[in-house]
């Protein structure tokens, strides 16, 4: 091996074992720490969706623990499902919803927080996501379309394959 | 509903596995190098690979970033069709069998599948093969040292940049003492930690959650991820096919194995390889499926695989995960490595800069340009731009492209090849443009229809006798 190399690798293996020395940036929220004090960032979203799953975004890392609500009611008079955030993430992947208008806005605390005891529950702004799945009728066409493709490039290769052999 | 805001591993413990496995594969790789006597040694070891060995190294290489992290991404974002229609992509192996087979017989003292293209079609076309081959190569590399930076940061909360850092030094330098020996040997051993380590989280996961409870969970609050008929998911299945297909067949990832493979072994080798991966994306990507029952949704679709794994099987189990996934990208990243810098050290070095150079000239250009490769990618993987998932769906509309001229052009002596560099040129260009004005499921299924088209037109319009002793070139 030249030696230069050789150097390269020497000096690579030295970064990866003093990796171990670098201090962790692993940030662990404590589920009892609510700093109700605190203000709770801004929520978005994109307005649309044709695949029903989307991301919901905060305008800076968390510093509490935060849940989002999900409504079908731009009023939040029934709460369908909240949802953790993870960690100190400034993003949150949704997924699975069907055609129709989705409300989700977050709350500071834990579930038992946000039910039992509104005073200590901080709101963010309400965000709007649309779900407006693709036609099946377009997504059927494309679907047959690339069967067509798929089985004429099988024929030809299964074919050409067995003509080859013959061959040989 | 339970809450998921603590990481599964301490920070030290992920760095600590990442240095253990680091050295554990960089010490395996200069053992298995120092056999490595001539270049061939060093880019298609020796051309000497049994059976078992060629099995192990086509499935384990094939799973990747896409199988471990993308496949339960999909499943997360289309539900069941995104795990079935993701292990569809076994077909690109299976398929890839009869055509390994063709390569082997018809060029076997080749080296890459750039020559097979220049000797075949020609200069125009080998151009634009190399610019397809390039673009793919970058964005897998791309993919996979990002994928390393994300699976630390979803287990450990670790930053993104020490992971996606790591993995590269330790793929880079075992392949840079090893070669093509060290990457299918350390594939070998992947593929049993990976097929192990699977078929163990998706036990513990049916013990621990329960199918029934996860799917009345998806039932209640998400039920288009069980719905047959989900329009995006139905569009997103051949467009992944046809991706895997053009993936396979183009890269010069599987043309090495096909000719390092010993003698008929690369016909079965493929067709078990292939057999072997096809349940694994639908294990991976079945435990994305149980996320929302466990309260867990990602910061970014690509990390609901390990942060399912971890929160099921508790600290233990993020240590299993960590070693699988840690194994996939290795498995994938070192073949590509290996792969790209045979090709720009044969194909532009050897044939285009200095067609004289000795072999021990070419046995040491190989390893710079591994190493040249390997900081590019480190730096292009810094910004982290794109989830994994919309990253390789853009290199759809390349690969796609290749698939006819190719097939065609190891079969059919009458395709020219202005024609093969035409279809794979236009089928791009459309491919690209369908990816940016209708969107990501449609951009390999555009490609690959028009290059389809275009070479049909070829087919007919030409006279072309090609004589397949002009792929006998010597070394």
């Amino acid at each position: 091996m030249p030696d230069r190399a050789r150097f390269v690798i020497h000096i690579a293996l030295l970064l990866l074992i003093t990796l171990l020395a670098r201090p962790a940036s692993a940030y662990v929220l404590s589920p009892n720490v609510v700093q109700s004090n605190t203000a709770v960032p801004q929520l978005s979203a994109p307005a649309q969706s044709r695949e029903g799953y989307f991301v919901l975004r905060l305008s800076e890392a968390p510093t509490q623990n935060l849940m989002v609500e999900y409504s079908t009611d731009e009023s939040f008079q029934k709460v369908e499902r909240r949802y953790p955030w993870f960690g100190d993430f400034q993003s949150m992947t949704l997924t699975g919803f069907g055609d129709g208008n989705h409300y989700f806005r977050l709350i500071t605390g834990s579930n038992e927080t946000a039910a039992g005891s509104e005073q200590h529950t901080q709101l963010s702004n309400v965000v709007l996501v649309q779900v407006d799945h693709y036609s099946l009728t377009h997504a059927l066409i494309l679907f047959g379309f690339g069967g067509v493709l798929f089985v004429i490039l099988v024929v030809i290769i299964l074919q050409q394959h067995r003509r080859s052999q013959e061959h040989d | 509903m339970t809450e998921t805001t603590d990481f599964a591993l301490d920070s030290s413990l992920g760095l600590s596995l990442v240095v253990i496995f680091g050295l554990l594969w960089i010490v395996f790789g200069w053992y298995l190098g120092r056999s490595n006597k001539t270049h061939e040694d060093f880019a298609l070891a020796g051309r000497n690979v049994g059976f078992a060995l060629a099995a192990a190294t086509a499935m384990a290489t094939w799973v990747t970033s896409n199988t471990t992290l993308v496949a339960p991404q999909l499943t997360y974002q289309f539900g069941i069709w995104g795990m079935v229609g993701y292990s569809f992509a076994a077909l690109g192996l299976i398929l890839f069998a009869p055509l390994a087979a063709r390569i082997k017989r018809l060029m076997p003292h080749g080296y890459t599948s750039g020559d097979f293209i220049r000797l075949r079609f020609g200069r125009g076309a080998w151009w634009v093969f190399m610019v397809i081959s390039v673009v793919y190569a970058f964005g897998w590399l791309v993919s996979l040292g990002m994928a390393g930076g994300i699976l630390l940061e979803a287990l450990s909360g670790l930053d993104y940049h020490i992971g996606m850092t790591a993995i590269l030094i330790i793929c880079v330098g075992y392949t840079l003492f090893g070669g093509l020996r060290a990457v299918i040997a350390t594939d070998f051993i992947q593929a049993l930690i990976i097929i192990i380590g699977v078929v163990a989280i998706a036990w513990f996961l049916i013990d621990t959650v329960s199918l029934e409870s996860i799917h009345t969970e998806l039932t209640l609050n998400h039920p288009r991820l069980l719905d047959l008929m989900f329009p995006a998911a139905i569009m997103f299945l051949f467009n992944n096919i046809f991706f895997g297909l053009g993936e396979i067949f183009h890269s010069n990832v599987w043309w090495s194995r096909a000719l390092a493979f010993k003698g008929k072994v690369a016909f079965r080798a493929f067709l078990l390889g292939g057999l072997l991966w096809l349940p694994i994306p639908i294990v991976t990507g079945f435990i994305a499926l149980a996320a929302p029952q466990l309260g867990i949704f990602p910061p970014s679709a690509d990390m609901v695989g390990p942060m399912v794994a971890a929160k099921v099987l508790g600290k233990m189990g993020a240590v299993v995960v960590f070693i699988v996934v840690f194994s996939a990208l290795a498995s994938s990243l070192d073949s590509l490595l290996a792969a790209t810098s045979d090709l720009v050290t044969r194909d532009f070095y050897h044939k285009k800069l200095r067609p004289q150079a000795t072999d021990q000239q070419l046995f040491k250009i190989n390893r710079y340009c591994i190493a040249g490769i390997g900081l590019l990618t480190w730096l292009l993987c810094l910004p982290q731009v794109a989830t994994l998932g919309a990253l390789l769906n853009f290199a759809g509309a390349f690969v796609a492209s290749t698939i006819f001229p190719i097939v065609l052009g190891l079969y059919q002596k009458r395709l020219a090849g202005k024609f093969a560099a035409a279809a794979m040129a236009s089928g791009t260009l459309l491919g690209l443009v369908s990816y940016f004005v209708i969107g990501f499921y449609v951009a390999a299924l555009t490609a690959c229809a028009v290059s389809a088209v275009v070479c049909a037109i070829g087919l007919l319009r030409s006279n072309h006798d090609f004589d397949w002793e002009q792929l006998q070139e010597s070394s």
